[in-house]
């Protein structure tokens, strides 16, 4: 019952203040994991996650130690860490999208954020504790995007990063009938040219280090060939690919085959081509990282998990999908020196999965955000989730 | 070009050939030394064809050419039988009229001689166009056969009434199902309408002869019956009732596969499935095994390849539909693309490719001449080089599938109609331009709309 | 987001296409033999073979020792060509519409044909533009023309409007058509099954110097596709800059702004031309341009290289005084160019000649006054252009625009022979000319050993009414068999 109730204050107010110490948070010392995700995306039988101060201490095979006070130990669970959603909106209230300026490299998404937003409350619901949110891509260059816990705890700042990745976009929703660009022709040109100055220096001291190789960049491409016009006017290397219109994409691994961008696919549906969803297998064969979107809250923060599953029943092998909903997803943000995996020094980010989370009907038994449990699974928690709404 | 000069250059050849077809024809005409393809019969590699008063006498490698005929060389070149239009609203101003049920109309009141589709025909040797009302309609009314050369409507035709149009696809604005019930309400408002007029008529006969009533309803209607004069009917029924009894030929128009089966079903409950012809839309070949069982003829869409995407894959699909119809050996007729500036208008551009496409010479000749002939109720006359046809003959300058070949002249019944050395239009488009005409077309740039405004103008100067 | 998937269906391809991309380049020696072998610069070979050796032609002849493990390709009635080469291909107009239709995409367009050409309301049911470029939104009748609700006119290829049309500008060519170029369109199957192995994918007319265009090939692997990104520098004399793209409204009191930019006449499609090349000739020498037509940096980036000769000129002239304006042009500036669809020629042989001028002419229609919109401008064609060109010694490709029909390009020369051009000159025209002045003659457009293995095989004479390519090669590879068809 006390959780029950728990939940609901971290669900409604998620803030700062209350989130702290205040409502007896537990924060365990060891996590017994029956299964846990290795680096390489399998799953690992017997070991023990050891935490301290917000962080994973060690993992190490076999029994914890005997100092241990706080166990956490839940029979044929899986321990995950945090799973990370790329493109979400979390906290934007939509409101992403600025068109005064095409090329708009000072924006940053960090100013836009409500961290006290109710809806990150549904995120650690499905296990998403970190989030990227970045600017609309209805600009060339769109801003920064930024990266943030989905859950407040006392002593750790929610923002993980909020300088980056600078924000391309390629595709339609860039033309706009009222100021330049109006065409692709034009928006590459245009993408050109601002390239062409950074690189002699000129232009905002973003796309300069952006030219430089200091600062990384996402390119959100919405059809095939905007992603080979990516691969064009960016050359190998510097950019990340994210592809929003996913279906169009089929037979880009032979253009990619040897540039190894990361691709962003997703969210997958069960209404999604299986065409579509294979392409993931297909990437990933080719050795092309593979991350998945989960888009919410504008999609169910579930998806996350869904995409991964469809991507396995077409063809993907299930550690990939696991990575792509996890370590590549961190990597893609610039973030994956603290999140995205259970590692040693890595914050102690940890989602309790009843079963491997490929399998839909697996539950989310617990989450934790820096060493400190911020859901936990119960009949009331059902409930609460209705009153939510 | 302004739009006088693009008058004076359409109407110079029609006006010339016109004034050499009201004069009278020679009586015997002899086409000497040319190949002849007569579509129906043996090909001859080199002979003559003889045509007394306008019809063919003798056809062969030898023929004997009476004194008095007047002789034209034409070897090197090919005899071809005219070639036949088999469904065209594109002589009538307008295609459809906005009343859905309209039997009681005859193209022959909207009928253009003016138009310079007729002039396009003869010069891509059509001898016989089958005029008829589009398929935007329920019942659209009825059609004949005219020659492409006249000055009225009379003197171009050579059949009428030909066939009624109906259609089973549904007229736009109204839903299939609203198509379908018209349709047999007008036909059950037939029937009423016929019971009726035989009780009138059995009532009037007993008044005349001064006598009273005696049956019942029933009983006068069937013996009314006999009593009914073709006078009787007023217009509405009365070219329904020449449709059901058998008098007319019935052009129906299914716009998907799905309406052949309607077609077939309305036409057998109204007694013309036997005079039925198929007008077909691009994708009907996938009742190919409705229309093969029904064995009635068919009429092709102009665009002979039907494409179509596969939903899932996102592949092309291209069905080329001649081959379908040849391939279960159903008699199809091609039609020319409305388009003027596609190779499509010629028809036997249009044989051509279902050639390339693997069909068989022959069946590709057929269907640019004798079927459709046959469907718009004229094969007896025209369609092919025969003796006793019509003296309806087009002179290629080489094979009729060869791309390169021209239409040198065309004859219809016996009298030169068309001759490519007084093509003038043609001449000038070649190269071969009279000065004055050239200089005639200098202001272009008037940003007018296309086309009509052309006939329209033409009219005028006409009147 | 969701829009993407239901939308798409081609994804299934997916796999196919990457089986294919995996297979490996070079398979071995292809061997071709047929009736005739037609080499491109006048030569024929009866009972000819072709060896093709690592995607080039290795030998041309009869009767040569067929290589161990050759793939041979056998045709007895058949023939061998050069594969044909569009040299200004609009690669646009619709897919669905087009689909279900051989129409022209000018008759298409007529059917959908806005009355007013100009639409105001770009976030109205037209996308942007109506003329050329229409994509309408789904659901909907246009409040303006009534457009019917019908299925969007989308561009293969390129898509149209808002794809290739930048409309911030009249002087755009820093823009690059190959950014709007979807190597995985239909369109270029389409052009593919018709003979067409390497074309110039044409920028859009709707600005007075557009876009850069690309040469790319139609099949073959996507990443071997493109051959040149950028080959020239498109401008367009005549009415279309005056009309197209956005709405083209006169400056409404003396405000000039981003709507209302565009010439309105000819005189203004002239103005803006020149404005640009003293504009950018006036900066190198440190004049500072000004005016609201000023073109942008890296417009003039572009055009210096124009006017020093590195980037070719491409112009569009279809009328008579088009064609002059054109020459006269290129007179005052001391460029060279090609030019395009050149529908009057046959007026201007002489200025022409005069200058050296290489035409790409076409397309040619049967009807001088084809049903369509732009009748206007091609009405005055004639069917005896291209043979007057090549008699008189021009240098001219033929061109099928954007008429795709059954057999596009090939029709095209089937019309040339028709009107009276002789059959191995019209072949010169698809194959070697275009090659020549897209400045690729030394790869493409002829079969001689070494030059890339383009090869079309047709089921019997090229550009008869009853033959069509049966099989095509690209660099050596067959990317369309029909055999099995008959």
């Amino acid at each position: 019952m006390v959780s029950g109730i728990e939940m609901a204050r971290l669900a409604l107010l998620g803030t700062l203040i209350f989130a702290g110490s205040a409502w007896g948070q537990f924060a365990p010392d060891v996590v017994i994991a029956d299964r846990f995700l290795a680096p390489d995306g399998t799953l690992q039988p017997n070991f023990t996650i050891v935490l301290a101060h917000g962080k994973i201490k060690s993992i190490r095979p076999g029994k914890p130690p005997a100092s241990a006070e706080r166990v956490i130990h839940h029979p044929n669970a899986v321990v995950f860490p945090g799973l990370i959603d790329v493109r979400s909106t979390l906290g934007t209230f939509g409101a992403t999208g600025e068109s005064a300026l095409s090329i708009d490299p000072a924006a940053n998404a960090a100013d836009l954020i409500d961290v006290t937003h109710r809806d990150f409350g549904s995120a650690i619901r499905a296990g998403v504790t970190t989030v990227m949110v970045a600017p609309a891509a209805n600009n060339l260059v769109s801003g920064v995007a930024a990266t943030l816990k989905t859950a407040a705890v006392a002593g750790h700042d929610r923002f993980l990063r909020s300088d980056g990745p600078l924000m391309f976009a390629l595709g339609s929703s860039v033309w706009q009938w009222d100021r330049a660009p109006t065409s692709r022709i034009g928006s590459l040109a245009m993408l050109r040219e601002s390239l062409e100055d950074a690189r002699a220096g000129r232009g905002h001291e973003r796309l300069v280090q952006f030219t430089a190789g200091r600062l990384d960049g996402i390119v959100v491409c919405e059809e095939s060939q905007d992603v080979s016009a990516a691969l064009r006017t960016f050359g190998g290397g510097l950019a990340r690919f994210h592809i929003v219109h996913s279906g169009d994409v089929h037979d880009l691994a032979r253009e990619l085959r040897g540039k190894r961008p990361t691709i962003v696919m997703g969210p997958f549906g069960l209404e999604t081509p299986p065409g579509t969803i294979s392409f993931a297998a297909t990437m990933t064969r080719e050795k092309v990282p593979v991350v998945f979107a989960g888009g919410s809250p504008g999609q169910a923060s579930d998806s996350l998990r869904l995409s991964a599953a469809l991507a396995v029943r077409y063809g993907m092998d299930p550690a990939d999908a696991r990575l792509a909903i996890t370590t590549r997803a961190a990597e893609l943000a610039g973030v994956s020196e603290r999140v995205g995996a259970l590692r040693p020094g890595y914050d102690a980010d940890l989602v309790v999965f009843s079963d491997d989370p490929l399998r839909l009907d697996s539950r989310i038994l617990e989450v934790y955000v820096s060493g400190v449990r911020v859901f936990r699974e119960n009949a009331a928690s059902f409930e609460n989730e209705r009153d939510m709404r | 070009m302004n739009k006088t000069s693009v008058i004076f250059t359409c109407m110079i050849p029609v006006f010339s050939v016109a004034t050499a077809f009201s004069s009278a024809p020679p009586a015997k005409l002899a086409l000497q030394g040319a190949r002849i393809i007569p579509v129906e019969g043996q090909e001859i590699a080199r002979g003559t064809v003889l045509i007394e008063n306008g019809k063919i006498t003798a056809i062969g490698e030898e023929v004997e050419i009476p004194y008095d005929a007047m002789v034209v060389d034409v070897s090197g070149k090919v005899l071809f039988p005219g070639m036949v239009d088999p469904h065209s609203a594109r002589a009538l101003d307008i295609p459809n009229e906005n009343l859905p049920v309209t039997p009681f109309l005859d193209v022959y009141d909207a009928l253009d001689p003016s138009k310079a589709y007729f002039e396009d025909a003869l010069r891509d040797g059509v001898t016989a166009v089958h005029v008829i009302v589009g398929n935007n309609c329920v019942i659209g009314g009825l059609s004949r056969v005219v020659n492409p050369i006249g000055m009225s409507p009379d003197e171009m035709t050579i059949a009428a009434p030909v066939a009624m149009k109906l259609s089973v696809a549904p007229k736009r604005g109204s839903g299939r199902m609203v198509q379908m019930a018209t349709l047999r309400e007008t036909f059950l408002e037939l029937a009423d309408y016929l019971e009726r007029l035989a009780e009138k008529k059995y009532e009037e006969s007993l008044e005349e002869k001064g006598e009273l009533l005696e049956v019942g309803p029933k009983e006068a209607r069937r013996l009314g019956k006999d009593l009914i004069r073709p006078d009787d009917y007023d217009d509405k029924h009365r070219s329904l009732v020449k449709l059901t009894s058998g008098k007319l030929l019935a052009f129906v128009y299914c716009g998907t596969a799905s309406d052949v089966a309607q077609a077939i079903t309305l036409a057998k409950e109204n007694g013309f499935f036997d005079r039925m012809t198929l007008v077909l839309g691009p994708d009907c070949f996938k009742a190919i095994d409705e229309i093969k069982a029904s064995k009635r003829p068919v009429i092709l869409d102009s665009e002979l390849i039907y494409r179509e995407t596969d939903p899932l894959t996102g592949e092309i699909r291209e069905t080329f539909v001649p081959k379908v119809f040849s391939d279960a050996l159903v008699k199809f007729s091609l039609q020319p693309s409305p388009s003027n500036s596609l190779a499509e208008r010629y028809l036997n551009y249009q044989a051509a490719r279902c050639v390339r496409h693997g069909i068989r010479r022959r069946k590709a000749l057929k269907s640019i001449t004798v079927n459709p002939a046959k469907a718009a109720g004229v094969g007896d006359r025209v369609g092919s080089l025969k003796v006793g046809k019509s003296g309806d003959i087009v002179v290629f300058s080489g094979d009729p599938l060869d791309f390169n070949s021209w239409v040198e002249q065309v004859y219809i019944r016996g009298i030169l109609a068309y001759d490519r050395k007084d093509d003038v239009r043609l001449k000038r488009l070649l190269g071969d331009e009279p000065a004055e005409v050239s200089t005639a077309a200098d202001d272009s740039s008037a940003e007018q709309p296309n086309g009509e405004g052309t006939n329209k103008s033409g009219r005028k100067t006409e009147e | 987001m969701m829009r993407g998937y239901t939308q798409d269906a081609r994804a299934a391809h997916a796999v196919l296409l990457v089986l294919m991309g995996a297979m490996p380049a070079f398979a071995g020696d292809v061997v071709i033999k047929a009736g005739t072998l037609h080499t491109g610069h006048g030569q024929v070979i009866a009972d000819g073979m072709l060896i093709l050796r690592d995607g080039l032609v290795f030998q041309v002849g009869r009767s040569l020792p067929v290589p161990k493990g050759a793939t041979v390709i056998e045709v007895a009635a058949g023939s061998i060509t050069p594969g044909l080469i569009d040299a200004n291909a609009a690669v646009e107009a619709d897919d669905e519409v087009m689909l279900t239709s051989s129409k022209s995409p000018r008759d298409v367009l007529h059917d959908f044909f806005c009355p007013r050409h100009r639409h105001k309301k770009v976030m109205g049911c037209c996308g942007s533009t109506c003329s050329r470029a229409v994509r309408h939104v789904e659901g909907g009748t246009c409040s303006e023309c009534g457009f019917p609700n019908a299925k969007p006119v989308l561009a293969v290829g390129t898509r149209p409007g808002r794809s290739l049309v930048e409309d911030s500008s009249e002087v755009i060519p820093h823009t690059r058509v190959i950014d709007s170029v979807d190597l995985r369109a239909r369109d270029f199957d389409r052009l593919l099954r018709g003979g067409v192995t390497t074309v110039f994918v044409a920028p859009d007319s709707a600005a007075v110097i557009s876009s850069q265009g690309a040469i790319v090939r139609t099949g073959g692997a996507i990443d071997r596709r493109i051959l040149r990104e950028t080959a020239a520098v498109k401008a367009t004399i005549g009415v279309e800059p005056s009309w197209r793209g956005r709405g083209n409204g006169r400056p409404w009191g003396n405000r000039v702004t981003f709507m209302t930019r565009r010439p309105t006449t000819r005189m203004g499609v002239g103005w803006v031309f020149r404005k640009a090349m003293y504009d950018t000739q006036g900066e190198a020498t440190g004049v500072s341009p000004y005016g609201a037509d000023t073109p942008s940096d890296a417009a003039m980036k572009t055009l210096r290289k124009v006017l020093r000769g590195e980037i070719p000129l491409r112009i569009q002239a279809r009328q008579r005084h088009d064609i002059s304006t054109a020459c006269r042009l290129a007179d005052e500036f001391s460029i060279p160019f090609v030019l395009e669809e050149a529908t009057e020629a046959h007026h201007c042989i002489e200025e022409l000649k005069r200058r050296n001028v290489s035409v790409v002419y076409g397309p040619i229609y049967i009807s001088p006054r084809p049903d369509g919109w732009r009748e206007w401008e091609i009405g005055q064609g004639r069917l005896h252009t291209m043979k007057t060109l090549l008699d008189s010694g021009i240098e001219t490709a033929l061109t099928a625009h954007e008429l795709r029909d059954e057999d596009g390009l090939a029709r095209q020369a089937m019309y040339a022979i028709r009107f009276g051009v002789a059959a191995d000159k019209v072949l010169s025209a698809v194959t070697a000319t275009p090659a020549r002045i897209l400045g690729i003659g030394d790869e493409l457009g002829t079969l001689e050993p070494g030059k890339r293995a383009d090869v079309v095989l047709w089921s019997g004479r090229p550009f008869e009414a009853t033959s069509s390519p049966l099989v095509v090669l690209i660099d050596g590879e067959i990317v369309l068999d029909r055999r099995k068809q008959g």
